[in-house]
């Protein structure tokens, strides 16, 4: 699998979605392309691991609660 | 690579200083640890010192575990690395032919000081029921380590 | 794809070429596993023979690579290797979503995480057999190397990673990696990270303690 071949594409996002995207590039001092990248690699793992038929779960130690996050 | 940043290649003395200092180190691995011994008897020696076994004799799981007086569904729990009794252990050694005790050793049993052996690994196993034979190395690795296990 | 570095030979003291591939597939893993299965077995017995205790045996004995196969299917994760000589010398395999730094200082911002990390069996340093490396800065070119990845994510060269025990010398003490601490959801490995201004450092050669 080649990691230096490059497709271009072209993305239309609305004005919240770009806000969103650039809030998330200045916390993670990223680069937009980089955010949708993490977000692209952390989909195909939730969809790979949900698939083999685990859960995702969001956990808050401090509440010791627990929140299922369904995955469509 | 993202960015097409060029790799800076390491200059000869920064790989000489950090390869002198990395040798005086014991390991360099990251990763995950092996199951502490003292839980429930470690099936993941066990499971690699049986498929290591079968291999060497090209025998199927259910010859085995017909030899070893055990079902199938047994064995396979025991190549799965998963806990097994003191009873089947006594059973899988004799047709081994190690002692029983060391093989208890060898699954965490037990409260003895004495090296064991832990961590066979479990790229030799045996996986399904029709093993791959073994070439003259592994082979030889396994006559130490029943000639270590035996009585 | 392959990179040119240099490991040191230890019998000799020449810096030897050799390839640094990224990519590895499936069947590379297989293929290292079965090289270096039966020299782990060879220490298994070795180890017994020599009656060393279980407690100071290779932590990593247990490994196999064929097992982590299957990891490669995900973007996030890319492993490496390194070989010289016709042989696989070292492997690697990082992550490159889900891990963010927990120093304070860049807590919250993304790193690379060395999921594993290992060199060869032969490449191993084990007193008790008065056994030697064959190879020498295995693991520094690897770690070099995910410090470079790092960069080319834009995480500013952070990686993250949690030492086997035998290892934690190296990683904080060698590379000069912040020891954050045990980690009670990993085993209790010590989790060490390398902050940016500590991946410079160790880049430019600044790195040891």
């Amino acid at each position: 699998m080649s990691t230096t071949e490059r497709r271009t594409m072209t993305l239309n996002l609305t004005e919240a979605e770009m806000r969103v995207l650039e809030a998330l590039a200045e916390k993670k001092d990223l680069s937009k392309t980089a955010v949708l990248r993490q977000a692209l690699r952390l989909y195909q793992l939730i969809e790979h691991r949900t698939s083999q038929g685990e859960r995702l779960v969001l956990e808050d130690d401090r509440l010791a609660k627990k929140a299922e996050v369904m995955v469509l | 690579m993202i960015g097409g940043e060029s790799m800076d290649r390491a200059t000869p003395e920064w790989l000489r200083r950090f390869a002198d200092a990395e040798a005086e180190c014991p390991s360099v691995s990251a990763g995950a640890r092996q199951r502490a011994s003292g839980e429930q008897p470690r099936g993941v020696a066990l499971a690699g010192l049986i498929g290591l076994w079968r291999r060497s004799r090209g025998m199927s799981s259910a010859a085995f575990a017909a030899m070893a007086g055990i079902e199938v569904a047994e064995l396979e729990r025991l190549e799965r690395g998963d806990e097994v009794g003191g009873g089947v252990l006594a059973q899988v050694a004799g047709v081994l032919g190690v002692s029983a005790e060391k093989l208890i050793w060898l699954c965490g049993q037990g409260t003895s000081s004495e090296a064991a052996l832990g961590g066979v690994p479990e790229g030799l196993g045996a996986r399904g029921s029709i093993p791959e034979p073994l070439n003259p190395r592994q082979a030889a690795a396994l006559n130490e380590i029943i000639r270590n296990l035996a009585g | 794809m392959g990179e040119r570095v240099q490991v040191v030979e230890r019998a000799s003291g020449q810096l030897v070429e050799a390839t640094l591939h990224e990519g590895l597939t499936t069947r590379d893993l297989e293929v290292i596993e079965r090289s270096w299965a039966a020299h782990r077995a060879e220490l298994v017995a070795a180890l017994m023979g020599a009656g060393v205790e279980r407690r100071l045996w290779p932590e990593s004995l247990h490994w196999d690579w064929g097992r982590k196969a299957p990891l490669l299917e995900l973007l996030l994760v890319n492993a490496f290797g390194v070989a010289c000589r016709g042989g696989w010398q070292a492997v690697m395999m990082t992550k490159t979503a889900g891990y963010d730094a927990r120093v304070s200082s860049e807590a919250g911002k993304p790193l690379v995480y060395v999921d594993f990390v290992e060199t060869a069996p032969w490449n191993w340093t084990i007193s008790e057999l008065g056994r030697l490396p064959v190879f020498k800065g295995l693991g520094s070119v690897l770690i070099r190397r995910a410090v470079q990845q790092s960069r080319a994510e834009g995480f500013r060269g952070r990686v993250g990673l949690h030492a086997l025990p035998q290892a934690e010398r190296f990683y904080g003490q060698v590379c000069g990696m912040t020891r954050v601490g045990p980690d009670a959801a990993k085993q209790d490995l010590v989790y060490f990270e390398f902050t940016r201004q500590q991946a410079d450092a160790f880049i430019s050669g600044g790195g040891d303690r």
